[in-house]
């Protein structure tokens, strides 16, 4: 997966020329920048080794990397901006929103001290309030939130499989006949010739 | 012109209960004179409530700033064309239009079916009165936007003042989608209203059948389509105008549109069980009854301040008008069940429990389900409050965990569903139908995880939006062979004429194509990126495969406000691209509002979108926002398959539009045509 980046901590890159000019400039310095050390140019196979290595720590270091901006980004979508917009905090487009831009530092730095997500909405919550955090905590409560949609759904299955069985005719049953109230035959025509007008 | 739209309302409000008491005492005593004055006035109530409407057009085009309502919502320097939108921009206009909307439905209702339905009408006129009576009470005398602005002159009499300029159009709205979204929103709002009031008439009138839903397939089709395209028309401009990268925040306005649209869904669906099968009669009286009161409780819920919303009107006491109407509503369906739900007893009998019916049973269900979640949602700040004395929020996140596993069902049954036969489905028209659609729909899947696609709902989805493609298309297929076979016309005329022979089951279907494609493209929020940076000229960001080349910010005057432009060069793979040039707008007569123009790069891939957010107020350096976006466009293009759709299936079938030709034409005329052959191949006609 492509690493992300965080929101607010993206580095604009330094100013350069634009197009074919700036592409030149770079292809110079890969053709004649670059020095290889003595050591490599004695034993190849010392280069493949150094190769190697430095690629398996760009490896390991490269997904922790990506992991922290990710991590920051997903907790930053469990909690809203508390400047009163009703935005999820990393969403918040307000510039100069002076709630969002504290509140994102805060979550960079609670981040980079390498605390559970849990313990993050925690500190959130002491100086924010519960508001803060964009979905219900699943405890006491606010459990219910996250049970009754599906205890409601449960519930109708349940309902939809008893319908069906009674619906359903037992063999050697005969089928039961609507039992309302009696209506006259040439009402009953009558109403079936205008409803297939009206289709 | 004032007094003029102040006069139309109140004339019309007199008409709504002259209407309600002629057409009750008209139905007690049989007098067939009264029912007949009864629905004349109820005619002549939607002409005046246009009248009313049309005079306040007339006052914003004449900046008529001695009203109130002008005065707030429109100014002198704001272009004519966004004039018309400020009627529905705040709360008392917003209110009048949703009477005018109503008056329309109700106006051609009463002047269509005037000669129709005799056991029907009366009562169908009493209750849309009704309906129009409450909110011609909100415009009459609890928010009517004819108030003037006044003063109390030094000899304590009230004077009028006119003012030199209004505040303005909230810059949010000025944007050429809130010319249509409102009113597509509000006609499916209103729309919803017919048939309720042709289901609350049958059951009032003990009328049997299924006459109520013959009568009102068509309006209650055109209410769902309106409603859904405003609802995604409401989303493409949250999209384009907000600025924040998405399209959908589950904000409780949002949701208040969604709700009755799901239950709107669900009563399309079941009563095709009542017309084919005399089945669910009870659960569909109640759908439509609840489809309206949720059209009602969306509105109560985001004027009274109960939840908080982006797009809340400030709190008012309008909301317990909406409460006190819900209540009375509530309560006269209730009343009406209860006295008369014998005549509702249904035939309720199924051959298999593998059959259309029971799928429709679980699509109703699922939906169900789908709008108590988004309900529950809504409401649960309220009710944890209320019991825990604590503030909570609910807001996407819960959403999406709770919807997303039910709407994937629900996709699910969308493939399922139209292929299961009425009656009873053998194992072996199961392995047909479903057996092809089955392995190719894993097999993308497998390729799709291959290819890196790790995000289990996203996974999930490609792999039923692909199902369900495929049993679509392969109905399209099996139809158009057995027409290509007996008249040798070309693929596109076959599907074509099989399309027209039964509009309202290949309309259907064109609808789930149009879902289909909607799901994909909220498959791809799965993988949204973006990137916030400061940008001088010279400066460049990358995204993805995209480097963003910032060449100049300017200024230019608009019509009633400042741009400040970035001049973005786009480039992909080092190749141009295009120039995007997201700007921000500075509007001086409105609380020096600003309002973004999102700049979008959008192909069925992915969408660059890019926001010139402003500038940081400590640097004073401009501040660009990009997002990577995947495949936002198919939900546009769904939302437009999706409109094609509904069309069709409103539309009659041409089979039978022959039959009633010919039957039209005077014996010993030219020769008749020919009705088409009918296709048998597949199973009961929808």
């Amino acid at each position: 997966m492509a690493p992300r980046i965080s929101p607010r901590s993206g580095v604009a890159q330094p100013p350069e020329a634009s197009g074919l000019a700036a592409r030149m400039q770079e292809g110079a310095a890969l053709s004649h920048g670059l020095r290889i050390p003595r050591a490599f140019s004695k034993d190849p196979r010392a280069f493949t080794r150094a190769f190697l290595f430095f690629s398996l720590v760009l490896l390991l270091l490269l997904p922790a990397t990506a992991q922290q901006s990710d991590r920051a980004k997903t907790v930053g979508h469990r909690m809203f901006c508390m400047c009163g917009c009703k935005q999820i905090l990393v969403e918040c487009n307000h510039v100069g929103c002076t709630m969002s831009t504290s509140m994102l530092k805060k979550l960079d730095a609670e981040v980079a001290s390498g605390k559970s997500d849990d313990l993050i909405l925690q500190s959130f919550v002491q100086q924010f309030g519960a508001e803060v955090v964009a979905e219900p905590p699943a405890k006491g409560f606010n459990w219910l939130a996250w049970i009754m949609p599906f205890a409601a759904l449960g519930a109708g299955f349940l309902l939809v499989r008893t319908v069906l069985t009674r619906w359903t005719p037992q063999s050697g049953t005969t089928p039961a006949m609507p039992s309302g109230p009696g209506v006259a035959p040439d009402v009953l025509a009558r109403i079936r010739q205008e409803s297939e007008e009206d289709e | 012109m004032d007094l003029f739209g102040s006069f139309a309302l109140l004339l019309a409000f007199v008409c709504a209960v002259y209407a309600i008491g002629a057409g009750i005492f008209g139905i007690r005593t049989g007098n067939q004179a009264l029912l007949k004055s009864a629905r004349n006035a109820g005619i002549a109530l939607c002409v005046l409530v246009m009248l009313g409407t049309a005079s306040l057009v007339y006052l914003f085009y004449t900046d008529n700033f001695a009203m109130a309502y002008v005065a707030e919502h429109s100014s002198r320097d704001l272009p004519a064309f966004y004039k018309l939108p400020a009627l529905w921009s705040g709360q008392q206009g917003s209110l009048l239009f949703w009477s005018f909307l109503l008056s329309l439905y109700t106006f051609f209702v009463l002047v269509i079916n005037r000669r129709k339905h005799p056991e029907l009408m009366p009562y169908v006129g009493i209750i849309l009165a009704t309906v129009q009576g409450f909110f011609l009470i909100l415009n009459c005398f609890v928010a009517s936007p004819f108030a003037l602005l006044g003063t109390v002159g030094a000899s304590g009499i009230p004077q009028v003042i006119t003012r030199a300029d209004g505040n303005g159009l909230n810059p949010l709205l000025q944007y050429p989608e809130m010319a249509i979204h409102p009113p597509n929103l509000y006609l499916g709002y209103t729309g919803f209203t017919i048939p309720f009031a042709f289901a609350l008439a049958a059951l009032l009138g003990r009328y049997p059948g299924e006459k109520w839903i013959h009568v009102t397939r068509r309006w209650t089709m055109i209410a769902w389509g309106f409603q859904s395209i405003g609802i995604l028309l409401g989303a493409h401009w949250a999209y384009a105008v907000l600025g924040w990268g998405g399209y959908w925040a589950w904000d409780p306005v949002e949701n208040a549109s969604l709700m009755p649209w799901i239950t709107g869904t669900a009563f399309l669906h079941s009563v095709m069980m009542q017309e084919k099968r005399g089945m669910m009669r009870v659960w569909n009286i109640w759908l439509v009854f609840v489809t309206f009161m949720l059209c009602i409780l969306g509105t109560f819920l985001t004027r009274s301040g109960v939840v908080s919303s982006v797009h809340a009107f400030a709190q008012s006491s309008i909301g317990q008008w909406f409460s006190g109407f819900l209540v009375f509503v509530l309560a006269v369906c209730i009343i009406a069940y209860f006295k008369n739900r014998d005549y509702l007893k249904s035939d309720n009998q199924l051959d298999s429990m593998v059959s259309r019916e029971s799928s429709f049973l679980f699509n109703n269900l699922i939906l169900l389900a789908a709008c108590f979640a988004v309900l529950w949602g809504t409401l649960f700040p309220v009710i944890s409050e209320a019991f825990t004395g604590n503030k909570i929020s609910v807001g996407p996140p819960f959403f999406n965990k709770v919807n997303i596993p039910i709407g994937l069902f629900l996709l699910f049954l969308t493939g399922v569903g139209p292929l299961l036969a009425w009656r009873r489905t053998s194992l072996e028209s199961l392995r047909r139908n479903f057996g092809i659609p089955v392995v190719i729909s894993l097999i993308a899947g497998a390729v799709a995880f291959g290819l890196g696609f790790r995000h289990f709902y996203a996974l999930v989805c490609l792999i039923l939006c692909v199902f369900v493609l495929l049993t679509i298309v392969g109905e399209f297929v099996r139809g158009a062979m057995v027409i290509r076979a007996r008249t040798g016309m070309n693929w596109l005329s076959c599907v074509t004429e099989l399309s027209m022979r039964n509009t309202r089951r290949y309309g259907g279907y064109v609808v789930h194509l149009g879902m289909v494609f909607i799901f994909i493209g909220l498959a791809g929020a799965a993988f949204n990126r973006d990137i916030q940076s400061a940008m001088h000229p010279g400066d460049a960001m990358v995204i993805g495969p995209y480097r963003l080349f910032c060449q100049e910010f300017e200024t230019r005057q608009g019509p009633n406000y400042q741009a400040e432009r970035a001049t973005i060069e786009v480039t992909r793979d080092s190749k141009p691209l295009m120039m995007l040039y997201p700007e921000r707008r500075f509007f001086a007569t409105s609380n020096a509002e600003t309002g973004s123009m999102v700049a979008i790069y959008s192909t069925f891939r992915e969408d660059l979108y890019l926001v010139y957010a402003g500038r940081d107020p400590e640097s004073g350096a401009p501040i660009l926002h990009a997002y990577l976006n995947p495949l936002v466009k198919w939900i546009w293009f769904g939302g437009l398959i999706l409109g094609i759709g509904t069309v069709l299936s409103i539309l009659p079938n041409r089979r039978l539009a022959i039959v009633l030709a010919a039957a039209a034409q005077p014996a010993g005329s030219a020769v008749a045509p020919q009705p088409a052959p009918a296709v048998s191949t597949y199973g009961a006609q929808d």
